[in-house]
């Protein structure tokens, strides 16, 4: 049993079978009595260059500890995986369980984005309450209004 | 007679003595820790060689295989031709 840490690039367009697809690998690895230590979803990112013409890719990172059997049969349903762009394995010296630089930088986009968006729901919020005093104040001179035109 | 003075040519690249690996006490360079690589690469993508930046030799051949790791992957660019 080895250290393992595979990469792997899918195509932007077959994401949504990602969760299956990595289900498929790690039960590979755990049926051949190996440990998924690490399974990082580094979500779309931009190239920085163009794949098969693609500009955009899904980033997979997989930590395992596994024999050579299991590893061949994984590399090689990588290879027959069309959704697959790329792949790199890489024999490690123990298991890495920390999260990755990576993984934090898209956590931290993720979270800049849901801060965004409560603020965004805040503001709106804000200027509904604002606009509903308004119209409150509006009502109310009418009311005002009308009682005046009455006398 | 007396020697030419040499003139100094001004330095294009600020010159450190300071390698950064060391100093942080980094164990491994992360292929993964693009922030930190693309500090020791250039504009056009070249890796900015150990006389420039600093570097022990043993981080700089770590730093090496990390970004050539990292351009496999499209993490970093080989070149600034790509898609041209």
């Amino acid at each position: 049993m080895r250290h393992y840490e595979i990469v792997m690039l899918v195509h932007p367009d077959q994401s949504e079978q990602l969760p299956a697809m990595i289900e498929r690998y790690s039960g590979m690895v755990t049926k051949s009595g190996g440990v998924v230590h690490r399974s990082e979803d580094w979500g779309r990112r931009q190239l920085a260059y163009s794949i098969e013409r693609l500009h955009k890719a899904h980033y997979y990172l997989l930590n395992i500890e596994c024999g050579q059997e299991a590893l061949d049969e994984m590399v090689d349903a990588f290879r027959f995986n069309d959704a697959i762009l790329r792949h790199m394995v890489l024999a490690r010296k123990a298991a890495d369980t920390a999260a990755s630089p990576l993984k934090k930088e898209e956590d931290d986009k993720a979270k800049k984005v849901t801060e965004e968006q409560v603020k965004a729901v805040e503001e709106k919020e804000t200027a509904a309450k604002e606009e509903a005093a308004k119209v409150e104040e509006t009502a109310k001179e009418e009311t005002t209004a009308e009682i005046a035109t009455e006398e | 007679m007396a020697k030419p003075q040499r003139r100094r040519r001004p330095a294009q690249r600020i010159i450190s003595r300071n390698c950064k690996f060391t100093a942080a006490g980094i164990v491994e360079v992360d292929y993964k820790d693009l922030d930190m690589l693309k500090q020791f690469i250039t504009e056009t993508g070249k890796i900015i060689p150990s006389r420039i930046t600093g570097t022990k030799a043993k981080y700089q051949r770590q730093l090496s295989t990390a970004v050539k790791r990292a351009r496999y992957l499209a993490l970093v660019p080989y070149c600034d031709q790509h898609g041209k």
